[in-house]
């Protein structure tokens, strides 16, 4: 292998390769970044056996060749390095890969060649046009509501999925079981593209895509179990596996916001961060939750903790329905109000004890479902005078 | 200057047997025991006249019968020794709001500085002693004070009844150098057999081999052992404890392998746990089935559900079905139902809890008005159908003992395991 590239051509795409591997556990040869010469480009190239990301880049190739070599010492060792031309090239015996840039000279040892295991390759066939950036947004606004241990399954993953309602849209969905965000799209190819039950993908390869994705656009198929991402370009792949769990019949709760009834409020959303946000120092580990007092104009939000004192704020509110008194664990609902871009958030309330529908005017298409706490009543036993 | 650390345990002096000696006073210098009827419960209290035949807590009543055939055996009244216990905590808080209830008849107090108020420590353990006998009207307890809580509880035995022990820091290695490691919390029959191996007849003679010693012969207890053998150990006194059981149990006059009795004994236990967890407003995922067979032997059941409960009819039907999978196939002596593992005060409820797994809220409201009817009218008021007698022998069932952990949940404290007799309660059938 021999290849002259420019340090600047390669340098994001060796990031994007580096942050997929394991930085220290895991087999080595999962710790390696494949370098391929071939048809006058270099393919860089690597896995932790689930994610996988694969870069073509121009380069002068003086000699094909493959070499797998550890994969953060080289990114390091390139990103250290000024832009300009640097020569790669395995040596004599095919036992190292040296690293040249002027007088500048590296040599890094290389894994056996027979580790190297076939890249998924994109499939041409049905690819769908898609936003980086929306799909962005789209895992920025889910992926906080998807349960973050892996043992849950289904909850563990976002979802995607045809409309249940019948619509030619897409739902994307998270859920950790206390709490639900839905976004909801339409795309005629991607709905093509979806199979009937949809597609799961876990959380934690979520963080690896964000990382990856761009604002441009991208190109998206799905074959042999996995999900595959292209840049508009068609110079790097990024695929990861999906999942195959049942996932809830989320549609259970989402038809209660739409029962005749319940209570309706809608309040200003930068006003209750904030008070949400005072309100939450004088929550403890064991009293986490913000009382909700309501009342036809005005809203009270009140904690109460035997160490940490009291905080009762009042703000201005629209309410309608019979529930007078609910609570919601004040952090979640923090970071819930912080996804909606709207100036006022419209709750629905079905119930102390049952799902509270969070939606914003500007925030189209965007629901989250938030459960509240249960309240213990202060006198259990009820007795009528005769 | 240095404060002393003064923790005081306060024991009542056989308690159940001087509440009735105290109720009626024809019984006073008598043998009493509580507890035992019909001849297969255990012994719950022996009067201090009692105890002079072997009589002791926690013996078949059958024996203690045969030991002291002109003994006066009496049911269990626990609403009347809680009351009176009431009493007693409400003296004790008079003292210091550091006050631990152990169980119905015993607690620890923190008394570090309280010298101050109250006078020297001895002082200040007789002023308890005076104000718990004005308080009940004449019943005496026992007071131990020490640095350490454990201490403090050897040194409530040390002079009973009606006595003092002070155990002074100072004088607490010449006092662990005599006294017998089998009173040190922990050390068992087998304990006691396997320190004897050792040379060990006294706590004074474990911390004369190093504490690696026992660590590698006895694991983590044995640091723990020569920790408490050098005097040390808790100085916490918590005065609430959240609940983190509730149970009901019941001896059989017979031993039994009627699985029609068997469940009904269940269902009315189930019903009573329920009842004391909704009273305590907190609920419970862990159902256990307790039974002991004839030869004694015992095991337990349990199975957690997907929710927590406070039904009677879930626990029932959980207590029933582990009852069918142990499959007893010899006579039970005893069986029992608990209820552990409770939810938070405050929890954020699911979007998973399926409407099957979510309180029944007519079941719900059917058991908030049984307890409402029960708490206003009596236990007896209302009755399950399936629990009226039908079939005629309401007499021996009559006999045999419920036995409930005898504690109010919201007191109990999971490690101090009692097994109080309650023949006050309805009988279950």
């Amino acid at each position: 292998m021999f290849l002259r590239v420019q340090r600047d051509e390669i340098i994001e795409g060796l990031q994007k390769s580096a942050n997929i591997i394991p930085a220290k556990t895991g087999a080595a040869f999962l710790r390696t970044i494949w370098l391929k010469c071939e048809d006058g480009r270099l393919n860089i190239m690597s896995t932790d056996s689930n994610l996988e990301f694969c870069g073509s880049y121009p380069a002068q190739i003086d000699e094909d060749g493959l070499a797998g070599i550890q994969g953060r010492a080289f990114y390091e060792l390139v990103r250290k390095l000024p832009s300009g031309e640097l020569v790669i090239k395995t040596d004599k015996d095919k036992q190292n890969v040296l690293v040249e840039q002027g007088a500048r000279k590296y040599k890094l040892p290389v894994n056996d060649e027979e580790w190297f295991q076939k890249f998924s390759a994109f499939p041409e066939e049905g690819t769908v046009f898609w936003s980086g950036d929306f799909l962005h947004e789209i895992i920025d606004k889910i992926a906080y509501c998807i349960s973050d241990e892996d043992s849950m399954e289904a909850i563990a993953c976002i979802y995607f999925a045809r409309a249940k309602n019948g619509d030619k849209a897409i739902e994307v969905c998270g859920l950790n079981g206390h709490q639900f965000a839905m976004i909801k799209f339409v795309n005629d190819d991607i709905f093509e593209l979806l199979p009937e039950e949809g597609v799961l993908i876990q959380k934690k390869y979520l963080s690896e895509l964000k990382k990856w994705l761009t604002a441009d656009e991208i190109e998206l198929n799905i074959s042999d179990k996995r999900l595959f991402f292209r840049t508009g370009d068609q110079q790097e792949t990024f695929s990861l596996p999906l999942s195959y769990y049942q996932y809830p019949n989320y549609n259970n709760f989402l038809s209660k916001l739409g029962e005749d009834n319940v209570s309706r409020l809608a309040v200003d959303r930068g006003e209750m961060i904030n008070s949400l946000e005072r309100i939450s120092i004088f929550n403890t580990d064991s009293n986490r939750c913000t009382h909700l007092m309501l009342q036809p104009s005005e809203v009270v939000l009140y904690s109460q903790g035997q160490e940490t004192g009291t905080a009762t704020e009042s703000m201005d509110s629209e309410y309608s329905g019979d529930l007078e008194r609910i609570a919601f664990p004040t952090k979640n609902l923090i970071e819930i109000l912080n996804h909606f871009s709207s100036q006022t958030v419209q709750m629905v309330l079905t119930g102390s004890e049952a799902p509270c529908g969070i939606t914003g005017s500007d925030d189209a298409d965007y629901q989250v479902i938030l459960m509240p706490m249960m309240i213990q009543e202060e006198t259990y036993y009820t007795e009528e005078d005769a | 200057m240095h404060q002393p650390t003064w923790i005081l345990h306060i024991d009542m002096d056989a308690f159940y047997a001087s509440v009735e000696q105290m109720d009626q006073p024809e019984l006073r210098g008598r043998p009493v025991a509580v507890g035992g009827m019909g001849g297969r419960g255990v012994i719950s209290a022996a009067s201090y006249e009692i105890r002079k035949y072997g009589v002791r807590s926690a013996m078949p009543g059958a024996t203690a019968r045969r030991l002291c055939p002109q003994g006066v055996f009496l049911p269990v009244r626990m609403r009347r020794y809680k009351e009176v216990s009431a009493r007693v905590m409400a003296a004790l808080h008079e003292f210091s709001p550091l006050v631990e209830q152990a169980s119905v008849d015993e607690a620890y107090m923190d008394g570090t500085g309280l010298e101050r108020l109250f006078g020297p420590i001895q002082q200040f353990c007789e002023a308890i002693r005076r104000r718990v006998r004005e308080v009940t009207g004449g019943l005496t307890c026992s007071v131990g004070a020490a640095p350490v809580r454990f201490l403090a509880k050897i040194a409530s035995d040390q002079n009973k009844p009606d006595g003092v022990f002070i155990l002074h820091p100072e004088e607490v290695p010449l006092f662990l150098s005599t006294l017998p490691v089998a009173k040190i919390p922990g050390v068992g029959r087998r304990g006691q057999e396997t320190l004897k191996a050792l040379g060990v007849r006294h706590a004074g003679d474990v911390p004369r081999r190093p504490r690696e010693f026992w660590e590698a012969r006895l694991g983590k207890w044995g640091g723990e052992l020569f920790d408490r053998c050098q005097g040390r150990g808790s100085t916490e006194v918590v005065p609430y404890a959240a609940p983190k059981s509730c149970s009901a149990e019941n001896t059989f006059d017979q031993d039994t392998l009627d699985h029609s009795r068997l469940r009904r004994w269940l269902l009315a236990q189930s019903d009573r746990v329920a009842a004391e967890l909704r009273k305590n407003q907190v609920r419970g995922r862990t159902i256990t089935l307790k039974a002991k067979f004839a030869d004694f032997r015992q095991v337990t059941r349990s199975r957690s559900l997907d929710h927590r409960t406070s039904e009677t009819n879930v626990i029932y039907r959980t207590a029933v079905a582990l009852l069918e999978e142990l499959a007893p196939r010899t006579p039970l002596r005893l069986i029992g139902v608990g209820v552990s593992n409770f939810a938070p005060r405050a929890r954020q409820l699911s979007l998973l809890e399926a409407a099957s797994e979510r309180p029944d809220e007519r079941e719900q409201d059917l058991e908030r008005t049984v307890d409402a009817i029960r708490s206003k009218f009596g236990a007896k008021a209302l009755r399950r159908a399936e629990l009226l007698d039908a079939s005629g022998d309401r007499a021996s069932k009559k006999q045999a003992d419920q036995r409930t952990d005898g504690k109010s949940p919201a007191r109990s404290r999971p490690a101090t395991p009692t097994s109080e007799t309650d023949n006050d309660q309805d009988p279950p059938f």
